[in-house]
């Protein structure tokens, strides 16, 4: 177990390995993140009972739950690069969290509107000062702010450094947004969904909840891979397997050969 | 479905509005999600190529050898 994850951290860890790995994979997660999604939202927009306060506005759910679920999965993850950043200096943890930054700077921004759409509905109100609603905006501008600090410093190991240290302290967010709907008297509902405790949905509405955030979990993370395949072209754009896949030559065979050389520990 | 017709289920008892605003939304941040990283491989890709068409090289040159490593991102 764990000489399998320290093998799989290596392997992270070289960008051939991620690029080749993420080419063959990728469309495996577009076609189930399609799918998952699809049926997700189709079950619950047309086969999910109405709701018995809310009616059918209850189904923005759909979108909102994945939405705000995938902001703050973002986070952890830019959060956690900038940590392996600033402390082991890994040139993909910088990689990732480039490619991470505007991906859940989006979502962030989807929960936040679909959170304004469903509130006026549902509270009379398009928008109210509140824990969960403020919480949600700091975290959309601590990824504006890394985003800007990763496009407007030159230098890009200083540009690392400082969005790495933005994230590693914003994480303190995150924990403020989780509980904020207990910690504060908060128009936003506390969570229906926890590991302890009962559910307070009904499974008719839960499966295609489930489905969705699935689907838009794998969606995210063909994303983000996306993005960093791109990211480590820019970065290893002297080497000779980059080279060889600009002029098109297959790269598939490289990736038994790259594996073999991670699982010596010979470094890439 | 819990919708007996198809007027019924786009007028969605008449949150319509509210619910498909928000899934037209979705659709356009996944699509923007979709486009701008597609675009930013195609741009890295032509940068990249014409790169090499102006270092032509072979294997046992590459480019990147003649090159001096600048730390600006070759996108920009």
């Amino acid at each position: 177990m764990w000489e399998a994850l320290k093998q799989l951290y290596h392997r992270l860890g070289s960008p051939k390995w991620f690029f080749l790995f993420g080419q063959r994979y990728l469309p495996f997660v577009w076609i189930s993140a399609a799918f998952l999604i699809l049926v997700g939202l189709i079950w619950g927009l047309a086969f999910a009972p109405i709701e018995r306060l809310q009616g059918n506005s209850y189904r923005i759910m759909y979108i909102h739950v994945p939405a705000a679920a995938i902001a703050q999965s973002g986070y952890w993850i830019l959060a956690i690069s900038g940590l392996v950043t600033l402390i082991w200096r890994m040139k993909m943890a910088d990689l990732v969290a480039k490619a991470v930054a505007p991906v859940g700077a989006s979502f962030c921004l989807l929960a936040f509107l679909t959170g304004a759409i469903w509130g006026k509905p549902t509270w009379g109100v398009w928008f109210v000062l509140d824990a969960r609603i403020v919480s949600v905006m700091v975290l959309f501008f601590l990824y504006v702010g890394i985003i800007a600090l990763h496009s407007a410093i030159d230098n890009s190991k200083q540009a690392a450094n400082a969005g790495a240290l933005l994230a590693v302290v914003g994480v303190i967010n995150l924990p403020i947004i989780k509980y904020s709907v207990e910690w504060w008297n908060t128009v936003h509902q506390s969570a229906s969904i926890s590991f302890s405790g009962k559910l307070t949905i009904d499974s008719s509405m839960l499966i295609p909840l489930i489905l969705s955030t699935i689907g838009f979990y794998l969606l995210f993370l063909g994303l983000v891979t996306l993005r960093t395949m791109n990211h480590i072209l820019t970065s290893e754009y002297r080497t000779r397997w980059v080279c060889a896949w600009l002029k098109g030559e297959p790269l598939e065979a490289k990736l038994k050969q790259t594996e073999l050389a991670t699982d010596k520990g010979s470094s890439l | 479905m819990v919708f007996s017709s198809i007027t019924e289920f786009l007028l969605m008892g008449g949150q319509g509005v509210y619910v498909w605003s928000s899934y037209l939304l979705m659709l356009l941040v996944v699509c923007w999600n979709l486009m701008s990283a597609l675009q930013q491989r195609k741009g890295i890709r032509q940068k990249l190529l014409q790169r090499l068409v102006s270092f032509p090289t072979n294997e046992a040159n590459p480019p990147s050898m003649t090159l001096r490593r600048s730390d600006d991102d070759p996108q920009t």
